[in-house]
């Protein structure tokens, strides 16, 4: 039994001279005659000569495990009906990887029996190949052998996410990638497959199609990348966002790499979940507000109030000055009666007293059922600059 | 198989412990999932060492990444089958073995008969042992059993199936109860365990082979007498001291008999002995370095080869730090004809050697060799790091691993069929080491380039003594450390090359020796020598120091060319060139440029930096142009290994439109090659497989795509049709296809084929005793 990895390219060590060297053309022309050089570019180090594998090596998960299995009949006597099974042991489960289950009728001597098994590995830890021969001999004894061959399967990647919610209900998905491989890695694909409630937009390339990761299109060992996604809900469901709570499946990453001459891999991640927002029961967000402001001029906010409890709410609005906040409109005014999973918008205008960044601050709104408030500080910031400047 | 012995029983020691708790729960639960044991704590392991090699920031960043579980089957059955059994066995066997010595003979016939309550179609008889290497071949970790299945008492016989039944362990035959009852007195059970010859294939290049050569420093017992006297009365040679002048007259002597010696052999034909002042008129044939022109004017004129050590020579007694300069020359000055008269001195220095020893200095060097120019007729005091002071390092590496690889296979008998040529076979001279390169005994000439040395004063410990360069001196030392580098040795060519230190020594230029070299320019040092000096480091895992040293060569060969668009020399002086003279220097230059380019781009690749590795490629096309093809192809197989097959693909459609660069024959196979490697880029042999078969059609003796060919034949399942054709390959042309790459694959298949393996491997050696040289690399034949 044999793994077979990719095979090798053969590298030489050129030594080369000049031809006013001691040698003169000596060194050059030991080259030239080596078969393993490239013809006309003997200086060239990386050859073309294939090399097979010389050790089992590491095999990773999501790798195909390939294997020469042969079994040759050293004696000098024939054997008949040979029965040929490899199965691979894991640490859950037993699979029958022999490509045929049929016997051989009779083996030569000097003969062999050759299968190549593949199977692409989807479990970390101890794997066991177990080769198992029975045949019979002349004199029709039955015999019986096997083999153990035990191998670790590792983990290639090591990936790492952070979601950022964004006002809109946009979900923006940070996936680092790192290689813990010894060798280097080439990204065929990394995608992330969204669950059926959102689209996905991959947002790592830079203008028309060229890589934000440049030309380096693999990952050397333990080189990490960043890939952004950003996951807008479909229309459906959108409408409903203000009741999507709690863990949300927002989808998988669906990773295919290859290595060494086309070796390839390929891993999904276990579905993403992310902890949506807790809105508690009202949920107050902005739709519109202006980015830069005059200093004691009256500008004018959109807020959309939704109500994400099981119940229906009667609200009343209250509106606290800051130091720099001035609401302007009359505090404490009735919204009505809103319904579960109905929103209202809400236009309200203001005046901040101070130049620079300012936060708007200071509304509470009270349900007047259950004689419960809730504040909303930080609501969203504007620049104060003042008048002369704007205009300028 | 030692070495096998050894790690069997650790894997078992290993597996001790889950075993112990895994029996007892065995016994109670039969289709209990076994845990294969502690495994998974490599996997994690992984993760702590990713996370500790993160920096500071990325460990804040952590805090709010949330680490994904990787699965590819998120919901693997737990469904197990009775199918577990056969761990069962496996883990009761190893309990077997642990217990070999009987001690819990009980236990273990508890153990055995629930085994066989078990497992009701076989008879619990395996036995078998489960390596743990993961890095060893699968093939090696082979334990075989053969059980026969008959249930019967008293009818089991030891069956032996293997020819090499001489390996098994005899004490792996456990004797236990073959039915289910236990009995009192254990039946001798038919196993026979064999192992498979311990085969640890080494992945690192082994700088020594494991052929009996070590370099230690052994000394030469012949060259041993003439240095004791001066090493035991002066251990510090080089500490000047009121006894400096007996080390000196001991020296003297050293050098008078080394200089005999050196004459026994210069004396040959082919070097010449004429006066290298009559030869001086001839410039060209001076620089020739196969008339030995400069060589010939070291043996020719004793006081010279003895020069610096002339006690008479050095007038007052050297003061401490420093060491003679080579003033003495002085006194053979007045041989030289006509030396003194500027023009003669100008037509001395011939175009070819201005052209290929140009070298430019550093600031201290230049400033050294400007004073010894000025200062002809004074003493002149140099400090001693300033010298080149080399010497061999070791003595006597040669051997022959083919030689002993036969007797130790093949007896006595085969091995004297055996013969090549040594360091004593041949003539002591340049013919002589020409003769053993070229029949790849490069051992024997690793070993005659040191006693030419020898010979030359700078022998075995003869390293920091003061001693003079020649030209062909250098020659001999590159000769050397070239053969030494071409045979893996990499250590001991470093340790070699240190008192060279960065080649840049004053005495290591003509200007230095105005009298022995008169009017001459440059560096002795070959530029080879250089480019070897600056590959050398990566060979040894320092290839950032390999790069530093390339790129001050690449900075010179850039200046010397900038020297020459300026109309100046190439040392930057103002002397008259024609333009012919100036064309052919430039083109010399220029492919010197791109001979470092090359080097570096072969030493990023083997950085695996690939993008700059790439780059530095693309760069070598500019100064080889005529390259193109084969340097476009290179890179494209750089992205295939990469894994990168669409960058490849692309590299090699490129490749197509230069391909008239080349013959017609050649491109044709290039670009089939190419096409071949794409398949196996793609998984697709047995395309692949068609195009290197292809190849072989228009050129029946390409070694690559036989090779190649071979090699996807056995990933096709068809190991008989590629063992055919390698062998084939090998018969046909055995000069040219007992390559290391070659007979590495057929090694790996022959075990892959048969437990037999080693009757073919031997076969093989024969062959490569008749063939090869003593540089041969025996390591592929796997016969460790």
């Amino acid at each position: 039994v044999m793994r077979l990895t990719k095979p090798t390219l053969f590298t030489n060590i050129p030594v080369t001279c000049e031809e006013r060297d001691l040698p003169g053309n000596l060194f050059n022309q030991l080259m030239k005659d080596d078969p393993s050089t490239v013809k006309g570019a003997e200086t060239l180090m990386l050859g073309e000569m294939l090399t097979l594998p010389q050790n089992f090596g590491n095999i990773f998960l999501g790798e195909t495990f390939s294997s020469y299995i042969s079994v040759h009949n050293d004696s000098s006597q024939v054997v008949k009906d040979i029965l040929v099974k490899a199965d691979l042991q894991t640490s859950s489960q037993r699979l029958n990887l022999s490509a045929s289950s049929a016997a051989v009728a009779e083996l030569k001597p000097d003969c062999c029996i050759d299968d190549v098994i593949h199977h692409e590995v989807k479990e970390i830890g101890t794997h066991i190949l177990v080769c198992a021969v029975s045949y019979t001999t002349q004199t029709g004894e039955k015999m019986y052998f096997r083999k153990f061959f035990k191998f670790q399967v590792l983990k290639p990647l090591d990936v790492k996410t952070k979601f950022y919610n964004a006002e809109t209900d946009e979900v923006f998905l940070e996936a680092q990638i790192q290689n813990i491989t010894t060798s280097p890695m080439f990204m065929e694909k990394v995608s992330l497959e969204p669950s059926m409630m959102y689209n996905v937009a991959e947002l790592n390339t830079a203008g028309e199609s060229e890589s934000t990761f440049g030309s380096r299109t693999y990952l050397q060992p333990m080189d990490t990348r960043q890939y952004l996604y950003c996951l807008k809900p479909k229309q459906e469901f959108a409408e409903k966002a203000g009741v999507i709570k709690g863990v949300t499946v927002i989808g998988k990453l669906d990773i295919v790499w290859k290595t060494n001459l086309g070796e390839r891999g390929r891993l999904q991640t276990s579905q993403l979940q992310r902890m949506a927002p807790g809105y508690g029961d009202v949920r107050l967000s902005l739709e519109t507000i202006p980015d830069t402001v005059n200093l004691e001029e009256p500008f004018d906010i959109t807020c959309k109030i939704t109500n994400c409890s099981e119940r229906t709410m009667d609200l009343v609005l209250e509106m606290c000055n800051t130091n720099s906040i001035h609401w302007c409109g009359v505090s404490g005014r009735q919204l009505g009666k809103l319904h579960p999973s109905s929103s209202l918008h809400l236009a309200l205008t203001l005046l901040s007293s101070v130049q620079g960044l300012q936060s708007v601050s200071g509304l509470r709104l009270t349900d007047t059922f259950l004689k419960r408030t809730y504040e909303y500080d930080d609501i969203a910031q504007v620049c104060v600059v003042s008048s002369e400047v704007k205009q300028s | 198989s030692n070495a096998k012995d050894g790690k069997s029983t650790l894997d078992e020691d290993d597996s001790g412990d889950i075993v112990q708790q895994k029996t007892q729960e065995e016994t109670l639960f039969h289709e209990e999932t076994i845990d294969l044991g502690g495994d998974e704590f490599e996997s994690e392991g992984n993760e702590t060492v990713s996370e500790d090699s993160n920096n500071f920031v990325d460990k804040l960043n952590e805090q709010m990444m949330e680490s994904v579980i990787i699965s590819d089957s998120p919901n693997n059955s737990e469904d197990d089958t009775g199918e577990l059994g056969c761990l069962q066995e496996m883990v009761e066997q190893m309990e077997a073995k642990s217990n070999e010595k009987t001690q819990a003979e009980v236990d273990k016939e508890e153990f055995l008969s629930n085994e066989s309550e078990t497992e009701h179609e076989e008879t619990p008889k395996d036995v078998s042992e489960i390596g743990t290497d993961d890095q060893a071949s699968l093939k090696e970790e082979s334990i075989q059993e053969v059980v026969k299945e008959e249930p019967k008492l008293g009818n089991n016989v030891p069956v032996q199936t293997r020819s090499n039944i001489d390996e098994s362990k005899p004490e792996n035959q456990i004797s236990s109860p073959s039915t289910s009852k236990p009995s009192p007195e254990p039946e001798p059970i038919p196993v026979c365990t064999i192992f498979s010859q311990a085969n640890n294939v080494n992945t690192q290049p082994q700088l020594f082979p494991p052929d009996g050569f070590q370099p230690q420093m052994v000394k030469s017992p012949s060259f041993s007498s003439i240095i004791e006297t001066p090493v035991k009365s002066n251990p510090q040679v080089v500490q000047p001291s009121p006894s400096l002048s007996k080390f000196f007259g001991d020296t003297v002597s050293t050098n008078t008999l080394a200089s005999d010696f050196f004459d026994s052999f210069t004396t040959s034909n082919f070097i010449s002995l004429s006066n290298p002042n009559a030869s001086s008129s001839v410039p060209e044939q001076m620089s020739s370095l196969s008339n030995g022109g400069d060589s010939s004017c070291a043996s020719s004129n004793p006081t010279f080869s003895v020069g610096s050590g002339r006690p008479e020579a050095g007038g007052p007694p050297s003061s401490p730090g420093i060491t003679l300069s080579p003033k003495p020359f002085s006194q053979i000055q007045a041989v030289f004809a006509g030396s003194d008269d500027p023009f003669a001195t100008a037509l001395n220095m011939s175009e070819l050697d201005r052209r290929n020893d140009a070298w430019l200095p550093s600031e201290e060097t230049r400033n050294v060799l400007i004073s010894v120019a000025t200062q002809q007729y004074s003493t002149m005091f140099i400090d001693k790091e300033n010298l080149t002071m080399p010497g061999l390092k070791f003595d006597n590496i040669q051997g022959d691993a083919v030689k002993d690889l036969m007797l130790r296979f093949l007896g006595e008998q085969a091995t004297v069929k055996r013969q090549v040529l040594n360091a004593s076979s041949v003539e002591q001279s340049f013919v002589g080491l020409k003769q053993l390169i070229s029949s790849k005994n490069w051992r024997a000439a690793v070993d005659l380039c040191g006693r030419l040395l020898t010979a030359h004063g700078q022998g075995y410990k003869k390293s920091g003594l003061p001693t003079n360069h020649t030209t062909d001196s250098l020659q001999l030392w590159f000769v050397r450390l070239a053969l030494l580098v071409k045979l893996n040795l990499f250590q001991n060519a470093e340790m070699e090359f240190e008192p060279f230190g960065n080649l840049d020594q004053p005495d290591l230029y003509y200007e230095y020796y105005p009298h022995v070299y008169p009017g001459r320019k440059g560096s002795m040092v070959p530029f080879s020598m250089r480019i070897l000096h600056a590959e050398l480091p990566q060979y040894l895992g320092n290839p950032q120091e390999s790069l530093d040293r390339l790129h001050s060569m690449k900075i010179i060969c850039a200046k010397v060319l900038e020297n020459l668009e300026q109309g100046l020399a190439e040392d930057g002086s103002m002397t008259n060139i024609t333009q012919e003279n100036r064309q052919a220097s430039v083109q010399l230059w220029r492919s010197r440029l791109g001979r470092v380019m090359y080097s570096m781009a072969n030493c990023l690749l083997m950085m695996k930096d690939y993008v700059l590795a790439v780059d530095a490629y693309h760069t070598v096309i500019k100064y080889y142009p005529q390259q193109e093809p084969q340097l476009l192809s290179g890179i494209g197989r750089i992205f295939l290994q990469i894994g990168d097959i669409k960058t490849a693909e692309k590299y090699f459609q490129d490749v197509e439109k230069v391909t008239h660069k080349l013959d017609g024959l050649q491109s044709q196979i290039m670009v089939l090659m190419n096409r071949a490697f794409l398949h196996l880029g793609q998984n697709n042999f047995a395309e692949a497989h068609r195009f290197f078969t292809e190849i072989l059609r228009i050129d029946s003796s390409n070694a690559v795509a036989n090779n190649n060919a071979a090699v996807c034949l056995l990933y096709l399942g068809k190991l008989k049709d590629s063992l055919r054709q390698l062998e084939g390959m090998v018969q046909q042309d055995p000069k040219h296809y007992l390559h290391e790459s070659v007979l590495f694959n057929l090694t790996t298949m022959y075990e892959l084929e048969s437990s037999r393996s080693m009757q073919k491997k031997q076969a093989l050696l024969e062959a490569v005793a008749i063939k090869e040289g003593d540089s041969f690399n025996t390591q592929c034949l796997k016969l460790g």
